[in-house]
Parts: C-alpha cells; sequence; structure tokens
C-alpha cells in the first residue's frame, strides 16, 4: 500500500515533521459510515448513518449513550470506540458518584482526549482508529465535541465525520447561522437529517432503519429516537428535493490522499524541518 | 572494607540474641512487631458547635474560636470557617488535626480545578457529596475522621446548608447544628425558622445564630464567647472580592457592655477634642 520510510512506527517522525501511523489511523475515521452533530440554543443533535455488514444483518449501532446528559455517535472502527465509551461511561459515573452532579462535558473530554493522545506517543500502542462526535448538555448549555484518532479535540457549532462528509460540511457550513438560531428541535432535526442525507451514497436513501438519531438539551435527558419517530422527522426531509451536493462532496471518498511523499532517500535540511527562512 | 566479624560481635553483644541462652548459636531471636497501626479511639484538640441557618436569599454558619483538650480550653483563637471557594465555607465540630486534613484535601481540590480553567467551580452540593464520600470511606476503613461537618454556600440553585456526620451520614436542611448544638440549638433554630415561615431577613438569621452561641457558651461551657459567622447570598458572587465575613463579636454583660460602651465614647470624643485642638494650633 502506502509504504514509505518513515511509517514503520507511531514514533516514527517524518523529515517533514509527520507521523505517518497516526495519519493512517485518520484515515479510519472516513471508513466508517457518515454521521452529524448540529447544535442551538437548547439542544445537541446527534444523526448517522447506520450500515449493515450483509443483507442478513441487521444494522450496526452508531449512537452510544454514555450519561443522561451525554452521547456520542461514532465513525470507524467500532471496536476501538467501545473501548472508549466504557471508559467514558466509567468517568461519567465515577464523577457522580463522588459529587452528585453530572460531569461538564469539558471535564469528559480532556480526560478521554488525554487517554487518547498517550497511544500516539508510545511504540507499543497504536492509535484509536476511530473519530467520534460527542453531544452534550451541561451548565454552559450544548455542547458538540469532536475528537480524531490523533487526539485532537475540537469544540464544534456543526460537524460531520464519517465517509463523504464533506458533503455534510458543506451543508453545515452554509447553514451554519441558520442552524445555531434554529428556533425549534424539529428545525434543527432537519438541518441535521439535510446534511446526513448529502453524504449518504447514491443509491442509499435514508430511511428509519439506516437512520439513527439522538437528541439532548434543556430538561431533555439524552434520548435516541424510536424508528417510529425517526420516520416523522424523515418524511419532512425526504419529500423535499434532493440537494445536489454530490458534486461539491464525496472528495474523501476517492481513495484516500496520496501517500505522504516523503522524498526517501534524501537527508532532512534543517532549514526547511526548523521552518524558518 | 567492612570486617563482618568484627560487625557480626558488635551485633551479637547488643542483641537479644547473646542474652537468651536458650538458642542454639545458629539462631536469631525474631521479635514480632507491635500491631503498629492504631486508629483515633478519641480527638485530641477538640473544637465546639457549629450552627447553621438559611434565610431569604442566603445562608449563615456561625462557629465559635476556641480549641480544647478535653474541657480545657487550650486554644483561644481557632479560626475554622474555611472559605473553600466564593461561594462555599466549610467547618467542623471535632479534632481540629483532622479538620486541618480535611480543608488541604479540599484546598488541593480547589487549585486542581482553578488549574483546569474550564469556568466550572466546586459547588456546595457537590462539596457536600465529595465529603459524604469522604468520612464513609474512612469510617469503612475502621479510621474515621474524628468530626462533624457543616457545609453551607450559595449559587445558582440558592443556598445550601449540609451536614456530615463522622460516620459518613448525611442531610441537607434549613437548619444545621452539631456536637451540643445539636440539642441545644437545633430546637431554637428551627423554632425561629418556622415561626419566620421559612423567610427570614439576614439580620434575624443572623440574631438566631448569636442567641444559640450565647446559649451554648452559657449550658456547653465548651465554646468561647468569640464567635465568627459566615453569610452567603447572591451578593457573595456578583462581587467576588466581597468578604462573606462578618466581624468577629463577644457576649458581654451588660456591665461591661456599658463600660466598653463609655470608653469607646470616651475615646470618641478625645479623639475629637484632639482633632480640633490641633486644627486651631494649625
Amino acid at each position: 500500500m502506502f509504504r514509505n520510510q518513515y511509517d514503520s512506527d507511531v514514533t516514527v517522525w517524518s523529515p517533514q515533521g509527520r507521523l505517518h501511523q497516526v495519519e493512517y489511523a485518520m484515515e479510519a475515521v472516513k471508513l466508517g459510515a457518515a454521521t452529524v452533530g448540529v447544535k442551538n440554543k437548547q439542544y445537541a443533535v446527534l444523526v448517522a448513518l447506520k450500515r449493515a455488514s450483509s443483507e442478513l444483518s441487521a444494522h450496526q449501532k452508531k449512537i452510544i449513550p454514555l450519561d443522561n446528559h451525554i452521547g456520542m455517535s461514532i465513525s470507524g472502527l467500532t471496536a476501538d470506540a467501545r473501548i472508549l465509551s466504557r471508559q467514558m461511561r466509567s468517568e461519567c459515573l465515577s464523577y457522580s458518584y463522588s459529587y452528585g452532579t453530572e460531569i461538564p462535558i469539558i471535564r469528559l473530554m480532556n480526560k478521554i482526549s488525554n487517554m487518547m493522545q498517550s497511544s500516539t506517543q508510545r511504540y507499543d500502542r497504536r492509535p484509536y482508529g476511530v473519530g467520534l462526535l460527542v453531544a452534550g448538555f451541561d451548565a454552559d448549555g450544548p455542547h458538540i465535541f469532536q475528537i480524531c484518532p490523533s487526539a485532537n479535540l475540537y469544540e464544534c457549532r456543526s460537524m460531520a465525520i464519517g465517509a463523504r462528509s464533506q458533503s455534510a460540511r458543506t451543508y453545515l457550513e452554509k447553514h451554519l447561522a441558520d442552524i445555531g438560531n434554529s428556533g425549534t428541535l424539529t428545525d434543527l432535526l432537519k438541518h441535521a437529517l439535510r446534511a446526513l442525507r448529502d453524504s449518504s451514497p447514491n443509491d442509499t436513501e435514508l430511511s428509519s432503519k439506516n437512520v439513527a438519531i439522538a437528541v439532548v438539551g434543556k430538561d431533555t435527558p439524552l434520548k435516541e429516537l424510536s424508528e417510529a419517530d425517526t420516520q416523522t422527522y424523515l418524511d419532512m426531509i425526504l419529500s423535499e428535493e434532493r440537494r445536489s451536493g454530490d458534486t461539491a462532496g464525496g472528495s474523501d471518498d476517492a481513495p484516500p490522499p496520496p501517500p505522504p511523499s516523503d522524498p526517501p532517500a534524501q537527508d532532512p535540511t534543517p532549514v526547511v524541518a526548523m521552518e524558518t527562512q | 572494607m567492612l570486617n563482618i566479624s568484627d560487625a557480626m560481635t558488635s551485633f551479637e553483644r547488643n542483641s537479644i540474641r547473646s542474652n537468651d541462652s536458650t538458642l542454639e548459636d545458629h539462631q536469631v531471636k525474631i521479635i514480632k512487631a507491635p500491631d503498629f497501626l492504631t486508629r483515633t479511639l478519641y480527638p485530641m484538640t477538640t473544637t465546639a458547635s457549629v450552627v447553621g441557618i438559611k434565610f431569604n436569599n442566603g445562608v449563615a454558619i456561625a462557629a465559635d474560636v476556641g480549641g480544647y483538650y478535653g474541657s480545657l480550653n487550650r486554644f483561644k483563637s481557632l479560626d475554622r470557617l474555611y472559605k473553600v471557594n466564593n461561594n462555599i465555607v466549610m467547618t467542623t465540630t471535632g479534632d481540629y488535626a483532622d479538620f486541618q486534613y480535611m480543608r488541604e484535601l479540599i484546598q488541593q481540590k480547589v487549585i486542581s480545578e482553578e488549574i483546569l480553567d474550564d469556568s466550572f467551580s466546586l459547588k456546595a452540593f457537590s462539596l457536600h457529596t465529595w465529603l459524604t464520600r469522604l468520612m464513609y470511606n474512612r469510617r469503612s476503613k475502621f479510621d474515621p475522621l474524628w468530626n462533624n461537618v457543616i457545609v453551607a454556600g450559595y449559587d445558582n440553585n440558592g443556598p445550601f446548608l449540609g451536614i456530615v456526620d463522622k460516620l459518613g451520614m448525611s442531610y441537607e436542611d434549613s437548619c444545621v447544628a452539631t456536637g451540643m448544638g445539636g440539642y441545644l440549638a437545633t430546637p431554637l433554630l428551627r423554632d425561629v425558622f418556622e415561626r419566620g415561615k421559612g423567610n427570614l431577613t439576614k439580620q434575624e438569621a443572623h440574631a438566631a445564630l448569636q442567641k444559640c452561641m450565647e446559649i451554648l457558651y452559657y449550658r456547653d461551657t465548651q465554646s468561647l464567647p468569640k464567635v465568627n459567622i459566615y453569610d452567603f447570598g447572591p451578593w457573595s458572587f456578583t462581587n467576588c472580592f466581597n468578604k462573606n465575613k462578618i466581624e468577629p463579636f463577644r457576649f458581654l454583660s451588660d456591665e461591661l457592655y456599658l463600660y466598653y460602651s463609655a470608653k469607646q465614647f470616651l475615646l470618641a470624643l478625645l479623639y475629637l477634642f484632639n482633632f480640633f485642638f490641633r486644627q486651631a494650633v494649625d
């Protein structure tokens, strides 16, 4: 595959200052089905496109509840996400046992991203191959966080990760102000589903089987909607014309970017490496 | 180089082995160490009752400044109302050293939390829960911290007043008191609270606390007539530099009160006289 001289270990730097193993892990996120997180002033919402491994199997779960006020949606290696969610759930529980209140989202995020970081700095471990979108509500209001395998943590107003998620992000960027100011939960959910539809493969229609929706907000504990409820929201947007976002997006549906082209045999030149002129 | 045989000789000379004729040459008598782990069986330096009461938009607690060896008043100015952050004050009845230990623990928590710099700060309710866990954990090791704790504070959820005993039993109430105050002060505070229909003014609350501390001074006889009061209300976090601590007050007999008032009055006169005199000279 993308062999190059400097990707033998997580701990190996390329002369350009890149960690190729970590970048490969970032590619794993783009293999998972798309998922979108949006928020307004009261609610944070996650929607996800679920895949079934075969006609015979059920759709794989994409949204994992962590606590009464936090849920996350995943893209990438589901097995890695399971380990992370177990850790996060236990953090939530131990916090509420000690302090009698729900953990602030940012505290949980910092804990878990620090944990994920350690595996990008040790030769005997590998980065987690999963991207997380975390939605939560605390004293500061609703939050959407994104965590990458590189252990970068971003707080977002809206975000989409996973396969073809560029199309969803394009939609979200275009409607950013609208989404943030959307007055009702229904409006917010419609935006999220439209964004998700832009990311769904051409041969796939959104249905209550392959879409998962979770809502959390003010006086609203985290809840994943039932198939019937999902269908009612889907009906609102499926009647609309499908946006022609296919050409705009899908850039990351193409095979992953060409392997980082490090000049293999050259000695690194300090002037370039130091980034000084 | 160390001379091993010399060392051995001196060891044998000094050890019990050389005096013990029942042992063979190659044997060493092993003395089992006594059980070093002893738990607190009684407190050493103790402090007296704490009383607290909620009022219409705040909460106030009071404690005296005495430290005792049994019934001996050993220390006369132990300030044990610990201001945890701008919204919480915490204090204990019982072993003063254990109080200091808890204060260290809490201080470290507060510092660690400030380092996170995430705009969240400890709430009175959370501290109360945490102290409950701490106390229960220590009693489950059969090594309790010998204190009853009172936590008072004010935040977005309004005033908070809670109590934890040394076994980890805890509750919230609108009137709390520890130690002898539990018997002498709670009925008084509840009476005041109920007659005020749970809507006392700050002044009424302070007066009730002062009355309780006075009664404890005369009846419990294990407290000093010098008392610190802290109170919290919406004002404490609108202005975080506000000092929540009220100046200490003393109970005085009427004669003493007259004496002090007269003295103060005379001093004031003297000061004024001096002031005008100087003006005149200038």
